[in-house]
C-alpha cells in the first residue's frame, strides 16, 4: 500500500517536477545583465579607468557615455556595499588602469543587507552563479523557479522565445550602454510614489547592519589606497516627494558617518558628494522619486565627470 | 519552518519515509521519529524557545503524574495550581506583560501620574498559546478524573508537540489524541490520499486566496484615511475572506499532514460563513478553541444554567477571555466583547441551539430567509473583524468612522482575477458544505481525469501565486 502510494504520488508529481526542472534549466541558460556585465568585465577589466558600483540609483543614474576615458557601470539593482566590495575583490588585480571608483550612498545603504531585502533577495544567486561569490546557502535563493515568482519566469521565457527582450532581468529597461541602463516608464503620481517608496525602503532598514557596512566601506577605501585610485561616494539626486518623507534619523546619521569617514586622512582622495536635494534636477530628470531618467542620468554623469576632472 | 515553505516540502517527505519505513507496529520507534521531527520543526523557528517548550512538557508530565498519584484532594489541587500557575505565568510574561504595564501606565497617566516602569523586549514564542492550552486541558482532565496521567514521556511529549498542530493548532485534547499516539498505526492508502488532497486545498486557500487578499487588506488598513466608504467596506470583507482562508487553510494542511501519519486531528472549521446566526458561527469557527473554552471555562462557570444575569456574565467572560487569548491588545478584547453582544440575543431567546444542521441540507440553494440570515451573520462578523485586524483601537474606530462617513474619496481597484477566484472558492465551499472540507466529497463523484485536471489546476494556481513566504496570521497568537 505504501509503495503504491509513493509510486502514484511520484507519477502524479513527475510532470510538475519535470516542467519546473526544464524551466529552471532554460532560464539559467538565458543571458541576463549579470552574465552580460561579467562577460564584458572579464575581457575589459584591464582597460577600465572609472568603475561605477552600487545599486539601481547608480545603475540608472550614472551613464559612462558622459564620462572621460574608459568608464564602466558595474552596478546592479539592490546591490549593497557588501557586494560592491566583493566585486572589487573579484576583479581586484585585473583593474590595472583603474583611476576612479564611484559608489552611491543611498539613505538606507549603511543599514541594509541584500539577504533581508525581500524585493531583491532573489538576486543573491546571480552573484553565486556568475561570479562565484558566496553566500546564500539556502537552496530557495539558488533556484530561479523558487526565488522568482512564477508569472515572472513565464514572462521571461515568453520574452525570450518571442524575441522581445533577451534580458531576463530587464524589469523595464530600455537602453543599455557600458553597463548603464534606464527604465522605460515614468510614474503617474510621483508625490504618492515617493511616500510609498520611502515606506518600502524603511522596511529594509536593519540598524544592526551599520557596523558591517562601515567595515565594507573601510575595505573599499583600503582597496582604493592599494590601487592608488580616487574614491567617490555619491548620494544621487532624489525627487522632493522622496527626501521630504525620509525620517531624519537614518539619513542624517548616514551623512554624518560619511562626512566623518571621508574627512580622515588617506593616501588618495576620498570624497563624499551629497546631491540628494540638488536643485539642478527637475521633475523631468526622474522616472520616479529615486531613479533618474535618461536626461537626469546625462546631467548627473556630466556633473560627476566635471568632478573627476578636478585635480 | 512554516507549511508554505520549500523547507517543509523537503522535510515532510523525509519524515514520512522514515516513519513508514519502520516496521508497522513499532509504535515507540515511530513516536520517537515524530517527536524528533516535531522538535526540529519547532527549532527551525528559534531553537532557544525549544527549552521553553520542553520545560512546559516536563512540568505537565510531572505534575500530571503527581495529581494522579495524590490521594488527598488538597494535594491534587496544589499540583494542579502549580502546573496551571507556571504555564499561565509563562504565557503572561511572554504575551501579556507589556500589555498590562502599558495599560497600567496609561491609566495612571490619565490621572496625571507618569511612572517610569520599563516594558520588556521579548519575542513571543511561536505557538505558546496553543501548546500551553494543550497542557492545561491535559492537567485539568486529570484533575477532574476524566483521564489517567500518561506515564510514557515520549508519548506525552508527542501529544503536546506533534508538528502539524504545534504552532497554530487545532488545540487537541488528551482524550482524543493520546489514544491515537498509543495505538498501532497502519498505513492507509485512502486516508493518505485524502490527506494530500486536504493539504492541497489548504495550500490553495492560503497561497492563492488569503495572500492575495492580504495585498489589498494591508494597503487599505494602512491608508484607511485616504480611502472612501466603498473601499473600506471592501477592505473589511477581504479581510474576512483572508483570515478564514489563512487559518482554515493552515488547519487543512495540519489535518492533511497528520492524516499522512495515520492521525485524525480535531476539526477546526466547518464552513463558518454559511452560518445563520452568531451562535452557529461560533460552533463552526475555530472549533477546537471554542470547545476548549466551553469545556474548561464556560461550563465550570455554570454555563447557560441559572438566571439571566449569570448567563450574560458567563457569555461575556468566555468571549472576552477568548478575545484576550488572541493577543495582548484592546482590539482583541473589543472583538470578543462585540461577539458576546452579538451572541446574547440568541442566548436570551433560547435560539443558541438552533441551526445545528447544515444549511439548505436537502436543496441546492438556500431559501431567501436563510440567505438573509447568512448575510446578516457575515456582516456582523465582518464588522467585528475590523477590530481584530486593526493595529489599535483608534485605527479601528477611524476605520469604522470612515465607512459610515459615506465619503467618496479614493477607490481601491481589486483585480478581476481575485474576484473570480473568491467567487469560485465560495461556490466550491457551498457545494462541499456537507463534507469535512470542500473538496472531500465533490471529487469522489468526479471521473479520474477530471479529478487529475483539478489537482493540476490547483497546483498551477499555487505555483503562480507563490512568492515570498507569508506567515500564517495565527502564528502571532
Amino acid at each position: 500500500m505504501m509503495k503504491r502510494f509513493v509510486y502514484r504520488v511520484l507519477i502524479f508529481m513527475l510532470p510538475v517536477l519535470t516542467l519546473l526542472l526544464v524551466m529552471e534549466l532554460y532560464i539559467r541558460s538565458l543571458p541576463n545583465e549579470y552574465t552580460a556585465k561579467k562577460e564584458y568585465m572579464d575581457v575589459h577589466a584591464p582597460q577600465v579607468e572609472t568603475l561605477i558600483l552600487g545599486n539601481s540609483h547608480a545603475l540608472n543614474g550614472i551613464n559612462p557615455a558622459y564620462m572621460d576615458g574608459h568608464a564602466y557601470n558595474l552596478a546592479f539593482a539592490g546591490q549593497t556595499l557588501k557586494y560592491d566590495w566583493e566585486l572589487l575583490q573579484y576583479y581586484g588585480d585585473r583593474l590595472v588602469h583603474l583611476r576612479n571608483i564611484i559608489i552611491p550612498i543611498s539613505y538606507f545603504s549603511l543599514y541594509n543587507n541584500l539577504e533581508s531585502n525581500s524585493t531583491n533577495k532573489f538576486r543573491l544567486k546571480y552573484y553565486k552563479i556568475n561570479f562565484g561569490i558566496l553566500r546564500e546557502e539556502n537552496i530557495l535563493y539558488n533556484l530561479e523557479m523558487v526565488s522568482v515568482k512564477f508569472p515572472k519566469n513565464i514572462s521571461t521565457i515568453q520574452q525570450h522565445l518571442w524575441g522581445i527582450s533577451p534580458d531576463k532581468d530587464s524589469s523595464g529597461k530600455r537602453e543599455a550602454y557600458m553597463g548603464w541602463s534606464t527604465r522605460n516608464y515614468t510614474v503617474d503620481d510621483i508625490e504618492k510614489e515617493g511616500k510609498e517608496k520611502v515606506a518600502k525602503h524603511e522596511r529594509y532598514i536593519r540598524p544592526g547592519e551599520l557596523a558591517s557596512n562601515i567595515q565594507y566601506l573601510s575595505n573599499i577605501i583600503s582597496f582604493a589606497e592599494q590601487h592608488q585610485c580616487n574614491l567617490y561616494f555619491i548620494t544621487t539626486p532624489h525627487y522632493a516627494s522622496y527626501y521630504r518623507n525620509i525620517g531624519t534619523g537614518y539619513f542624517t546619521g548616514a551623512r554624518h558617518i560619511m562626512d566623518s569617514i571621508t574627512s580622515l586622512p588617506y593616501s588618495i582622495p576620498v570624497r563624499y558628494i551629497d546631491l540628494m536635494e540638488d536643485s539642478r534636477f527637475t521633475k523631468s530628470d526622474f522616472v520616479n522619486s529615486d531613479h533618474l531618467s535618461v536626461s537626469g542620468a546625462a546631467r548627473l554623469s556630466s556633473i560627476l565627470n566635471g568632478l573627476l576632472r578636478e585635480p | 519552518m512554516i507549511f508554505n515553505s520549500l523547507a517543509f516540502l523537503v522535510f515532510l517527505p523525509v519524515v514520512f519515509t522514515i516513519y513508514w519505513l519502520l516496521k508497522t507496529g513499532r509504535i515507540r520507534a515511530q513516536n520517537i521519529v515524530l517527536l524528533a521531527a516535531s522538535l526540529y520543526f519547532y527549532a527551525c523557528w528559534d531553537w532557544r524557545f525549544l527549552f521553553l517548550l520542553l520545560f512546559s512538557i516536563c512540568l505537565d508530565y510531572y505534575t500530571g503524574i503527581k495529581i494522579d498519584n495524590s490521594t488527598s484532594k488538597r494535594m491534587r489541587k496544589t499540583w494542579m495550581v502549580i502546573s496551571i500557575g507556571v504555564n499561565l505565568g509563562f504565557l503572561m510574561v511572554f504575551k501579556y506583560y507589556n500589555f498590562f504595564i502599558d495599560s497600567f501606565k496609561d491609566a495612571l497617566a490619565a490621572v496625571g501620574y507618569h511612572p517610569n516602569i520599563q516594558t520588556l523586549q521579548l519575542i513571543l514564542p511561536v505557538g505558546i498559546s496553543f501548546y500551553t492550552f494543550h497542557g492545561l486541558s491535559y492537567i485539568l482532565d486529570i484533575y477532574y478524573k476524566r483521564i489517567r496521567s500518561e506515564r510514557n514521556f515520549i508519548d506525552y511529549a508527542l501529544f503536546v508537540s506533534f508538528f502539524p498542530l504545534l504552532v497554530a493548532g487545532p488545540i487537541e485534547r488528551a482524550t482524543h489524541l493520546l489514544p491515537q499516539i498509543k495505538k498501532r498505526r497502519q498505513f492507509d492508502y485512502a486516508k493518505a490520499i485524502d490527506g494530500l488532497r486536504q493539504m492541497l486545498w489548504g495550500f490553495f486557500k492560503k497561497v492563492v486566496i488569503a495572500d492575495n487578499c492580504a495585498l489589498y487588506v494591508n494597503d487599505i488598513f494602512s491608508n484607511h484615511s485616504s480611502y472612501g466608504t466603498v473601499s473600506l467596506i471592501l477592505g473589511a470583507v477581504l479581510f474576512a475572506v483572508q483570515i478564514y482562508c489563512d487559518f482554515s487553510g493552515y488547519s487543512d494542511i495540519a489535518l492533511g499532514t497528520a492524516r499522512l501519519f495515520g492521525f485524525e486531528l480535531l476539526r477546526n472549521f466547518s464552513f463558518p460563513y454559511f452560518s445563520r446566526n452568531i451562535a452557529e458561527f461560533w460552533r463552526r469557527w475555530h472549533i477546537s478553541l471554542s470547545s476548549w473554552f466551553r469545556d474548561y471555562v464556560y461550563i465550570p462557570l455554570g454555563g447557560s444554567k441559572g438566571g439571566i444575569l449569570k448567563k450574560v456574565r458567563n457569555t461575556f467572560v468566555i468571549f472576552l477571555v477568548s478575545g484576550f487569548w488572541h493577543g495582548a491588545n484592546w482590539t482583541f478584547i473589543i472583538w470578543g466583547g462585540l461577539n458576546a453582544v452579538y451572541y446574547l440575543p440568541s442566548l436570551l431567546l433560547s435560539q443558541n441551539r438552533k441551526y445545528t444542521d447544515i444549511v439548505a441540507e436537502h436543496t441546492l440553494l438556500p431559501s431567501l430567509k436563510e440567505l438573509g440570515h447568512m448575510a446578516l451573520t457575515f456582516t456582523l462578523t465582518t464588522i467585528a473583524w475590523i477590530f481584530f485586524r486593526a493595529d489599535n483601537l483608534s485605527q479601528a474606530l477611524e476605520y469604522l468612522g470612515g465607512i459610515f462617513s459615506f465619503r467618496q474619496s479614493e477607490t481601491v481597484t481589486v483585480s478581476h482575477l481575485l474576484y473570480l477566484l473568491i467567487g469560485l472558492f465560495f461556490i466550491t465551499e457551498w457545494t462541499g458544505r456537507k463534507s469535512n472540507y470542500a473538496l472531500e466529497h465533490i471529487l469522489q463523484r468526479w471521473p479520474r481525469m477530471a479529478r487529475l485536471t483539478l489537482y493540476y489546476l490547483l497546483i498551477v494556481l499555487i505555483c503562480w501565486f507563490a512568492g515570498e513566504e507569508q506567515e500564517f496570521i495565527y502564528f502571532q497568537f
